[in-house]
């Protein structure tokens, strides 16, 4: 009994070990031809530039795509120029100078001592940071020179000590580099620490905060520690599979340290001894499935593109189609294409599956992934026929067939009291069964405009279905009016038919049609419409304004008032003529001095008056005149009380 | 002390000038910055500090005593629900109004926070998982459900100050579509879709009308407020990733095959536009005076000669530089324009106007009041005051009245000459018989 | 008896009963009614366009013929018992006096 019990138990621990690790996801996507293409593009300015970490990046880059050299003379020209330069190279450009130099090969058999001598610097200094010592570090390590003991103690105590201060996602980096150049296990018992520190993102990714430099240089460190000393990285397949996934949306990075960074990582996971992340894929992203193109292509290859090393088969375990869940068949095996190892094909038509989204879930070995593909039909219009019916439907609709592509040869007539009516039913072109579509629109616009901007002056309606999918549309022209802003005339009846899974969506121009609406309405829509103008068109000019100035009044001629002056001269003749008829003198004049004096008063009282109207104002005028006036006064009193007295004496 | 005030104001007034400035970037996930880095990267190469920090970071704040921090802002979450410290609607509204500047990429998962800030602005957004669709215009690349739509660049707005030459490759968009008043004259349709587009739920059935259809689909929509802040709101975070910027698009229903999209070249001239380097007029002088004088009256008459010039200039990268156009409209304005006329340009941005001013005195302004589209608000208004004529200023001896002149110094005449003769005439030596 | 009759009878009593000082005045008074009439005449011509002109000169006129009537008046010997203590000199002093105010006056409003 309890042998039997031991038995079943581990019976089903291994099987559920086994299906644990069937369903492990493999990655959607791997490093494409495009990709490589975009990465070298990026890093290949590197390789003739004049800083040094341009070419490291470039020339690592290189490497990494497998891509050969171009100019590696001139590459071992410039290292060698910029090492006899001798002052300001800093650690990490001692670095890039000596790992580009190994990669290159064949330089000078002799490692350039100089830069040799400013690693050690770094090592022997007690205040070089961690990065110093990493670059020093695997700098030295790559020119193959040994480091004395006491060197490698101080560095192992330099990093232990700054551990225990900061331990932050970059040293540990460091950390675990140094240590694998070094030999030494410190920081292994680390690597958990690190790891926890990772933050998931949709179930999907795993990733370092930082980015993509202090991931990829985490991810390098762990598995260079782990390979060096034969011992497994703490990491489960799954979080290998995320941290891949990661890496691989940053395909589309732009730095070359970016791409350095990528490639590298993207290798060492690629190649890690505790899971392999496969890919499991469309091939060619071709989605869509018809009676043209019946082959599903799934493409089975590591991360870097290459075909898997063991083989196995790939099983397609169901096709599920989206939306209503229709299962369509259970495991069917891919053919493996004989021209590329990492295509397998199957054809999905054969199953005569109906149109539509299907997710496949595909098995290769032990990764599964779920692919989709849509299989697409030929839409068919099976009739279509439009026209007119009187809006309270009283009579029957008078409709005419159209046959798709072509137009309706006459053109429809319609006022505000009838409807336009347009019935038509869409069939399936493989299963001839009726169906809808996402989008069956009717479009109609204005045929008189050549083009058809103008704001867009286009009505779309949605044409609806009925049970047995025959589409009716019926748009009452009355109430339809407002939409066309009650402009009569001819318009285009457009059918727009659309749907994912179509091959063939169309855009279909029905018939013409000349709508008429009531005039009154079309009256007051022209004055809102005259308002609406001023107000939206604030983005042209406005029309000008000249003022208009009042008119002078209307002067006679000059003719006229000259005749009138003289004229008005006239009466004095008059006056002398009838005075000397009167037989008038002065001989009475006393010549005394207030008579004198009197009358030269009123003649300058009289100028005072008309040099007042010419130039002075009237206070000048009124000061003069009281002047003169008491002068004049005087005068006259005197004079006339002396005539008077000549009277009274006479 | 003072000095070195002077030098910071001086600093201050060309710091505002210059192309760049502080900005603020609010992000759904950091990996934004990384697929999005052609963009940011542009920007940062004109000169501009992008501050990159999470959309519901807890210490966000766009001002702090009660100066702004950011000259702009820009929110490529899409997700968010609300914006973590003291960021809101509300305070996203003030900055705008404050003469910030806006730029907002969603996704077909619009937040509901953005939806409101998207109707403050005037832009209405789908509901959530609608995405614009078009069967007949997307691209290869597309997922199946035919939201990558390849949009002509005929649908662009005809104005080269917001989105450049118009001559270039489609562009790329997935995302959802807005739409906005056709009334709403501040309202900029920046890109729009075509007729057979459309804005909904792609895997579910239409049932009542979609959001938006046909030309009426915005994609990119942008607003230029009154005080000149702008703001733009495009329905796809897609449209300015490094993706969309480098990908060759080509329609799948039959279409040439381009080798890159114009995204790049769009996004950038739209993102100059919206942050202030491109499309910004001002006034730098005003000048008004009588023909053949050179300094203002204190008040002018009417029936005078008057010439007004004004100065326009275009900012240029860091630099004012004189702007040229044929059809700037000077206004003189007493509540009603009595004068509109278009003024001559008269080189170096310097415009001019000669007129005759109305025989109607009153308070007068100069109004220039120039609005185009994708340029800032030119508003100029000189306030002058005409009198009527002094009343030295009438003629002075009016020919149609010379009689009434001479008949009044005939009257003058007349009583002289008659008070000599009346006083004395001497009588005939005849006496009188009474 | 016809109009004409009563006119010339008229002017035959005129010639004769009337003074000669007064005489002098009918001169004068009819040269100014002449100049106002030619006046209003010119006015109904050409229109009212400098109003202020016109209503000055042609008040000129009316004035200094009402003035030249009262003169008249008070001058004439037949009025005596109706002016008394007023001599014709004073009335002269009178009519000098409101003829420098209706000048200067009018002369103001002439522009």
């Amino acid at each position: 009994m309890n042998i039997f019990m031991s038995l079943l138990i581990t019976t089903i621990s291994i099987t559920s070990c086994f299906s644990a690790t069937e369903i492990l996801q493999s990655t959607s996507s791997y490093l494409t031809k495009a990709d490589r293409i975009h990465l070298k593009k990026i890093i290949e300015p590197g390789l003739t530039s004049n800083d040094v970490t341009l070419v490291y990046h470039a020339v690592h880059g290189y490497t990494l795509l497998e891509e050969v050299l171009p100019n590696k003379q001139d590459i071992c020209d410039f290292l060698i120029k910029v090492t006899q330069d001798g002052n300001n190279i800093t650690t990490e450009k001692a670095f890039y100078i000596a790992s580009t130099w190994r990669t290159v090969g064949n330089c000078q058999s002799k490692s350039p001592s100089n830069i040799v001598k400013v690693l050690l610097t770094a090592i022997e200094k007690e205040t070089s940071s961690m990065m110093e010592l990493y670059y020093a570090v695997s700098g030295l390590t790559i020119l193959s020179e040994k480091l004395s003991r006491d060197n490698v103690d101080n560095v192992i105590k330099a990093i232990q000590n700054t551990l225990r201060k900061d331990d932050n996602l970059w040293n540990f980096a460091y950390t675990f580099h140094i240590a694998s150049d070094l030999g030494s296990t410190l920081g292994f018992d680390r690597i958990e620490d690190a790891i926890v520190q990772a933050d998931e993102i949709d179930g999907q990714y795993l990733q370092f905060e930082g980015g993509l430099s202090v991931t990829s240089s985490l991810v390098n460190g762990i598995f260079k520690l782990s390979n060096t000393l034969k011992k497994k990285p703490p990491l489960i397949p799954q979080q290998i599979v995320k941290l891949t996934n990661y890496f691989l949306t940053r395909r589309s990075v732009q730095t070359p340290r970016g791409v350095s960074n990528l490639l590298s990582a993207l290798t060492t996971l690629a190649n890690n001894d505790v899971e392999k992340p496969t890919c499991i894929t469309l091939a060619n992203e071709e989605i869509s499935i018809s009676t043209q193109q019946p082959l599903v292509t799934i493409k089975v290859c590591d991360i870097l593109g290459n075909p898997l090393s063991n083989s196995f088969k790939v099983v397609a375990n169901s096709a599920t189609r989206v939306g209503d869940d229709i299962v369509i068949f259970n495991k069917q095996s891919l053919q493996a294409s004989p021209t590329d190892k990492t295509s397998f094909v199957m054809n999905f038509m054969e199953m005569k599956p109906e149109r539509g989204f299907y997710k496949i879930s595909v098995t290769a070995g032990a990764v599964t992934n779920t692919v989709t593909v849509k299989v697409l039909c030929e839409v068919v219009v099976d009739h279509m026929e439009i026209g007119t019916a009187d809006a309270d439907q009283t009579t029957q609709p008078k409709l005419t067939r159209v046959l798709f592509p072509e137009k309706l040869s006459q053109k429809i007539e319609a006022d505000s009291q009838q409807k336009l009516v347009m019935r038509f039913l869409l069939r399936d072109g493989a299963n001839k069964k009726p169906m809808r579509t996402h989008q069956a629109f009717v479009r109609l616009s204005s045929a008189s405009t050549s083009n058809d901007d103008e704001k867009g002056h286009e009505i779309l309606f949605v044409a609806e279905t009925d049970t047995s999918h025959l589409y009716k549309f019926d748009m009452p022209i009355g109430t339809a009016a407002a939409n066309f802003d009650y402009q009569s005339g001819d318009y285009n009846v457009e059918l727009i038919i659309g749907d994912a899974v179509l091959s063939n969506p169309f855009q279909w121009t029905v018939a013409t049609i000349n709508l008429k609406f009531s005039e009154s309405s079309s009256i007051g829509r022209a004055d809102k419409n005259a308002l609406y103008e001023d107000e939206s068109d604030i983005y042209t000019t406005k029309p000008e304004i000249k003022h208009m100035f009042r008119q002078p009044e209307k002067r006679p001629p000059a003719f006229v008032s000259n005749l009138f002056t003289g004229l008005c001269l006239a009466p004095i003749l008059l006056l002398f003529i009838l005075w000397a008829k009167l037989g008038v003198n002065i001989s009475n004049f006393p010549f005394s001095i207030s008579a004198v004096t009197f009358h030269l008063g009123l003649g300058s009282i009289f100028t005072l008056f008309g040099i007042f109207w010419l130039k002075l104002n009237m206070f000048v005028t009124l000061r003069y005149l009281f002047g003169l006036g008491i002068v004049t006064f005087l005068a006259g009193n005197k004079m006339l009380s002396r005539i008077a007295h000549k009277h009274k004496s006479r | 002390m003072r000095f070195i005030n002077k030098c910071l104001c001086f600093v201050a007034i060309f710091g505002a000038a210059n192309a760049g400035g502080p900005t603020l970037v609010l992000l759904d996930n950091l990996a934004i910055k990384e697929t999005h880095s052609i963009f940011f990267k542009t920007l940062q190469d004109s000169g501009y500090t992008l501050t990159f920090k999470l959309a519901d970071d807890a210490n966000l704040q766009l001002s702090k005593y009660g100066e702004y921090l950011y000259q702009h802002l820009i929110i490529f979450a899409p997700t968010v629900e609300e914006f973590g410290g003291v960021v809101c609607v509300e305070t996203i509204t003030d900055f705008i109004d404050g003469g910030g500047n806006v730029l907002v990429a969603g996704s077909p998962q619009f937040g509901d926070i953005l939806h409101e800030l998207a109707s403050e602005c005037g832009f209405e957004i789908d509901e959530e998982d609608s995405a614009v669709i078009d069967h007949l215009n997307y691209d290869v690349s597309d997922n199946g459900y035919h939201t990558k739509i390849v949009a002509d660049s005929v649908n662009l707005i005809d104005a080269p100050a917001i989105v450049g030459n118009k001559n270039v490759s489609p562009l790329l968009y997935q995302g959802t579509g807005l739409i906005a008043d056709t009334e709403n004259p501040l309202i900029l349709r920046l890109l729009t879709a075509s007729s057979s587009a459309y804005s909904y739920n792609p895997q579910t059935p239409i049932k009542d009308y979609p959001h938006a259809v046909g030309k009426s689909t915005l994609l990119i929509a942008a607003l230029q407020a009154r005080n000149n802040a702008r703001a733009v709101f495009s329905g796809s975070l897609y449209f300015f990733s490094d993706e969309a910027f480098t990908s060759p698009i080509q329609k799948a229903q039959g279409g040439q095959k381009y080798e890159k999209s114009g995204n790049e070249a769009v996004a950038t001239m739209i993102a100059r536009w919206v942050f202030k380097e491109n499309g910004v007029i001002r006034v730098s002088a005003v000048h008004h005076h009588r023909v053949g004088e050179s300094e203002p009256p204190a008040a002018y008459t009417i029936m005078d000669d008057v010439v007004y010039s004004i100065d326009v200039q275009k900012l240029a990268g860091d630099k004012w530089v004189p702007y040229e156009t044929n059809d700037l409209q000077l206004e003189f304005v007493r509540i009603d324009p009595f004068i509109r006329m278009t003024m001559k340009p008269v080189g170096n941005g310097r415009y001019e106007a000669r007129f005759k001013i109305p025989d109607v005195y009153g308070v007068y302004q100069f109004k220039v009041d120039y609005t185009r589209i994708g340029l800032t608000h030119l508003y100029s208004t000189t306030q002058v005051s005409v009198r009527p004529l002094q009343h030295t200023q009438y003629e002075r001896f009016i020919p149609s009245a010379f009689p009434y002149y001479v008949s009044a110094f005939s009257m003058m005449g007349g009583v002289f000459l008659f008070s000599l003769v009346f006083l004395h005439y001497k009588e005939d030596t005849k006496p009188k018989s009474e | 008896m016809t109009a004409l009759t009563i006119v010339a009878k008229f002017w035959q009593e005129y010639a004769k009963n009337t003074p000669k000082k007064l005489k002098i005045i009918d001169a004068y008074l009819l040269y100014v009614f002449l100049t106002g009439v030619i006046e209003f005449v010119y006015c109904c011509l050409v229109g009212t366009f400098p109003f202020n002109s016109f209503l000055s000169g042609f008040i000129s006129s009316v004035s200094c013929f009402v003035l030249g009537v009262c003169l008249r008046l008070q001058v004439n010997p037949q009025n005596k018992n109706q002016f008394h203590g007023i001599s014709p000199e004073r009335g002269f002093a009178d009519f000098i006096f409101a003829h420098v105010i209706l000048h200067i006056v009018v002369m103001n409003f002439i522009g």
